[in-house]
């Protein structure tokens, strides 16, 4: 009864009409909403579908693709801004993920963004390739817009290679898991790293419970 | 009988329509099947009963729901109608306001609707082989038709039965009644003198007396959607089985819940061994929302400077030309970002900014933004950031951060509690050089719809207007503004009552239905309103013209406020005449001085506390007392009482004015950043006495979001 009050009530309201709230973020938003919402009937276009490996040849700077997987969204990204060894990463309709070397420590725009992560020795752990154990810190805000922290406890461990295409391109890679828990929390990050070139081409990596896992497909490298 | 209680007044773009229907069709399908309280706990801890609180049936049980659970809860066993809005103020603290029919109390046949407050304290917890114990009142303060009181002890066994223990008083202490134990303390327990007046009235000197009764119950989660009760009630309905309104057969009640979802309960009951009857339940939290959270565009990320500081220079900032380059620059990223510039002066490594953010719901989160956009524009050799957030004019605070530490604490993951402890929060009384700022003229309007409801009119419980408002606001200069807002009414039924106010006192609200009818659409507001700081902590206001849809005239207010303060106090005068009841410019005789001292007191974890002293529209002097919790996402739930001078005779029903506030942020529905709100005021029953005069933009309401600890309490929205 109340959410349909409520519902009601809102409908009203959006109805509504004039100058007072008609501003770009409010665009921007809803683009990324656009993204996030867009339902499951139709399939949403895949890597392949957005771009081609002649299209990609041709981009001379660090060029990303992020997939949530759950949403069966894709978009390209291009490098928004560098800090000390964070990359922020940003989409055409302004999502965001903020990675420091090949892990993922921040989300912007995605609803139940990572705000935050300390993910100190993951990615040498990654590149190392052994068995390993580390923790992970996230950092979340909750429904009231308050941080809340979780504390995974993480083990790695190597899971064979793999051939992987990306776009058309195909990379042999060695393939890392990492389990991390926290209590009943439990997620898995899988990382694709190219033999020889030790570039982490692919990983699938954990945002948040509302967010599930996103792909990250590297497509041009940042050279360094 | 009861004035304006729910308004909604929101504006949105008119250049997109789609756009409102896609958003609307994302907020409809989000609240569908939201899982609004996704924790165990709502299933676990507590089922609600019949009477739309903890229990069994009927019978109260010592469970609480989870923290700042809102429940609404519609009831109906043979012919007995219970509204219910139950929350719960603290983790052990509850309360429920109740709107009922009590159906055959005085007349055979006869409904008599009455409105009721209860609160419940669970005094222990529960441990491995100790009961939950919590203690309860029913129906203070109001007409104490269902006035009772009770002890209650809930333990559970096992995952799934939940039983109770529990001793009443008053209707509580009616069957198989025994006398008091508490009368071991004194003779004058033996004694309940059923004191039914005007209502309003505190009787604690009747709690826990007379005879008490014991009540208990048992509820089986059969499954997990599944809640089957049975309890032995300790009212016996005794005036009710009297006047026919229920055959009393038996103390033996069953109960059927069925949980829908997280958020939805369905029920049905059999009760006193004749009656049935079937009931509803919403639960949802304001901590948890339907969207799951806003969703903002990604950031600007911070740009950081070389490390070769000396390629930094000082300033940089040496032509006039300079200045209005980096002005147009900064206004323009800021634009992008939904935010307005309205000064910039650059002083040496100290760059000061003055901006006013029409788009984010978190103040914080339009400091956060402008001091990232400020590393991307201003020369490298600025290091001091001072962003002076403004509302109507105001200089609310001066929010200091250096540039370095933005570039440091980026992507720390305790980033937002370092980047807070880096901040300077102060003052922001003095104002810029006249050159650094350029406030443009603004104007901006809107159509939105709204509603008008006249709330418990007893033959008619919910009446409403729906409409059409025009909105719109010119800044003439900063801090002075024209605004006004017309009303067009569509269709409703708030002029079809024929209650005439019965008043002794100056009719200064009691007039609703006249404006109903003669003033359905007409001008809601229009007054020009000038904004100030008068000094170093302090605000002033002062509004000329229609205040508000009953009374015009001109309203001064002082408050004083420091950043960081709890405390604040305020002054405010007016001299007020009503208007017309065809709300359009014309006015009536009766005009009055009214006017109040207050003070604002901010307890911390989202509660505040306000005591306003002074003298009420009817001419009335006394006091009002208020207290809220606030969210951080901008829900707002509160309650207030007025007493003054006048007698409860002289009031009327009700005794005195109270009711509830409750307010309701759109991005909590919308998932994207807005800072519109539902907000409306719930009253018993609007009368005369304690009325205040309804004058918008109240300073405390203005600047409190940008101090102290509301400032702090949102930082985490910094990053964002």
């Amino acid at each position: 009864m109340r959410s349909t009050m409520f519902a009601g009530l809102m409908a009203l309201t959006l109805a509504a009409c004039g100058t007072e709230a008609s501003n770009p973020a409010s665009q921007v938003v809803r683009g990324v909403v656009g993204l996030i919402q867009s339902g499951p009937k139709a399939p949403l276009p895949g890597p392949d579908d957005l771009l081609t490996r002649d299209v990609i040849d041709q981009v001379t700077v660090p060029y990303a693709m992020v997939g949530i997987e759950r949403r069966g969204a894709y978009a390209s990204m291009t490098l928004a801004g560098q800090n000390g060894p964070f990359n922020s990463w940003v989409t055409s309709d302004s999502a965001g993920v903020i990675m420091r070397g090949d892990i993922v420590t921040a989300t912007k725009g995605l609803g139940a963004d990572l705000a935050a992560a300390d993910v100190t020795g993951i990615a040498e752990a990654v590149r190392a390739n052994r068995a390993a154990t580390l923790r992970r810190e996230h950092r979340y805000l909750d429904g009231e817009g308050r941080v809340f922290g979780v504390t995974y406890d993480c083990t790695y461990a190597p899971a064979g290679a793999e051939e992987i295409t990306i776009i058309g391109r195909t990379y042999d890679t060695d393939v890392m898991t990492e389990t991390c828990v926290a209590g009943d929390e439990r997620f898995e990050n899988r990382y694709w790293t190219g033999r020889g070139d030790g570039i982490v081409w692919q990983s699938r990596q954990w945002v948040s419970n509302g967010v599930g896992p996103i792909l990250f497909l590297n497509l041009v490298p940042i050279a360094n | 009988m009861t004035k304006k209680a729910i308004a909604v007044r929101a504006r949105c773009s008119a250049k997109d329509p789609i756009r409102n229907w896609l958003v609307l069709a994302v907020a409809a399908g989000l609240i569908g099947p939201a899982p609004v309280l996704a924790q165990e706990g709502i299933n676990k801890s507590a089922t609600l009963s019949f009477s739309g609180t903890p229990g069994h049936v009927e019978m109260p049980s010592a469970r609480s729901l989870p923290d700042a659970t809102l429940g609404a809860t519609i009831s109906n066993f043979s012919g007995f109608h219970r509204t219910t809005l139950g929350f719960q103020i603290t983790p052990r603290l509850s309360v429920a306001f109740r709107y009922s029919n009590l159906k055959g109390y005085f007349k055979p046949g006869e409904d008599f609707f009455d409105r009721s407050v209860d609160l419940q304290y669970r005094l222990i917890d529960e441990g491995t082989w100790r009961p939950a114990v919590a203690v309860g009142l029913r129906d203070i303060g109001g007409t104490g038709f269902l006035a009772s009181e009770y002890v209650v002890a809930t333990k559970a066994f096992g995952d799934r039965v939940d039983a109770s223990l529990g001793l009443g008083w008053g209707r509580l202490g009616t069957n198989n009644g025994f006398r008091n134990p508490l009368s071991v303390f004194g003779d004058s327990f033996d004694n309940r003198v059923s004191d039914v007046g005007f209502g309003g009235n505190f009787s604690v000197d009747q709690w826990f007396r007379g005879d008490a009764a014991l009540f208990a119950g048992i509820n089986w989660r059969a499954t997990d959607k599944l809640t089957l009760s049975v309890e032995y009630s300790s009212d016996d309905y005794r005036v009710e089985d009297a006047s026919g309104a229920i055959d009393y057969r038996s103390p033996l009640n069953f109960g059927v819940q069925y949980h829908l979802n997280n958020t939805v309960t369905l029920g049905g009951y059999y009760a006193y061994g004749s009656a049935i009857g079937a009931s509803a339940t919403i639960l949802f939290n304001p901590k948890t929302p339907v969207s799951g959270g806003s969703i903002l565009g990604a950031p600007p990320p911070v740009l950081v400077r070389s490390a070769d500081v000396t390629s930094w220079g000082a300033g940089a900032v040496t032509s006039d030309a300079d200045a209005l380059n980096m002005r147009v620059a900064l206004a323009t990223e800021l634009a992008k970002n939904g935010l307005i510039l309205e000064g910039l002066a650059i002083d040496g490594q100290t760059a000061r900014v003055q901006l006013r953010n029409p788009t984010y719901d978190s103040e914080t989160t339009a400091i956060g933004r402008t001091a990232r956009i400020m590393t991307r524009v201003l020369p490298a050799g600025v290091e001091r950031f001072e962003i002076v957030p403004t509302v109507r004019g105001l200089r609310t605070t001066r929010v200091t951060v250096l540039r370095s530490d933005l570039e440091r604490l980026e992507n720390d993951p305790d980033g937002v509690r370092l980047s807070y402890a880096a901040a300077e929060i102060t003052d922001a009384a003095p104002a810029f050089s006249t050159t650094a700022i350029q406030v443009q003229p603004r104007f901006s309007w809107g159509i939105a719809p709204y509603v008008e409801t006249t709330l418990f009119d007893p033959d008619s419980p919910l009446r409403a207007d729906f409409g059409a408002e025009l909105s719109a606001s010119y800044d003439v200069a900063p801090g002075l503004i024209l605004s006004g807002a017309a009303q067009v009414k569509l269709f409703g039924n708030r002029s079809n009552s024929d209650r005439a106010p019965n008043s002794v006192l100056p009719r200064v609200r009691s007039d609703t239905l006249l404006y109903a009818r003669e003033g359905a659409s007409g001008i809601d507001y229009l007054t020009l309103d000038y904004f100030a700081r008068p000094g170093a902590n302090l605000y002033s206001r002062v509004t000329l013209g229609y205040l508000e849809s009953m009374f015009g005239g001109a309203s001064a207010e002082v408050l004083w406020k420091p950043v960081n303060s709890r405390l604040a106090l305020g002054v405010e005068v007016n001299y007020a005449r009503q208007r017309d009841f065809d709300r359009l410019f014309g006015f009536q005789d009766y005009d009055v001085v009214t006017g109040h001292a207050s003070a604002y007191y901010a307890f911390g974890n989202g509660f505040e506390g306000s005591l306003d002293v002074g003298r009420y529209l009817a001419g009335d002097v006394g006091a009002t007392l208020s207290v809220a919790r606030t969210f951080g996402n901008g829900w707002r739930v509160g309650a207030f009482a007025t007493k003054t001078n006048i007698s409860a005779a002289e009031f009327g029903e009700g005794s005195f004015d109270k009711g509830l506030t409750l307010s309701v942020p759109l991005s909590w529905f919308l998932g994207q950043p807005s800072q519109r709100t539902i907000s409306g005021v719930i009253r018993p029953i609007t009368r005369d006495g304690g009325a205040r005069l309804d004058v918008r933009n109240r300073l405390y309401g203005l600047v409190n979001e940008y101090h102290d600890p509301e400032l702090s309490d949102q930082w985490g929205q910094f990053w964002r």
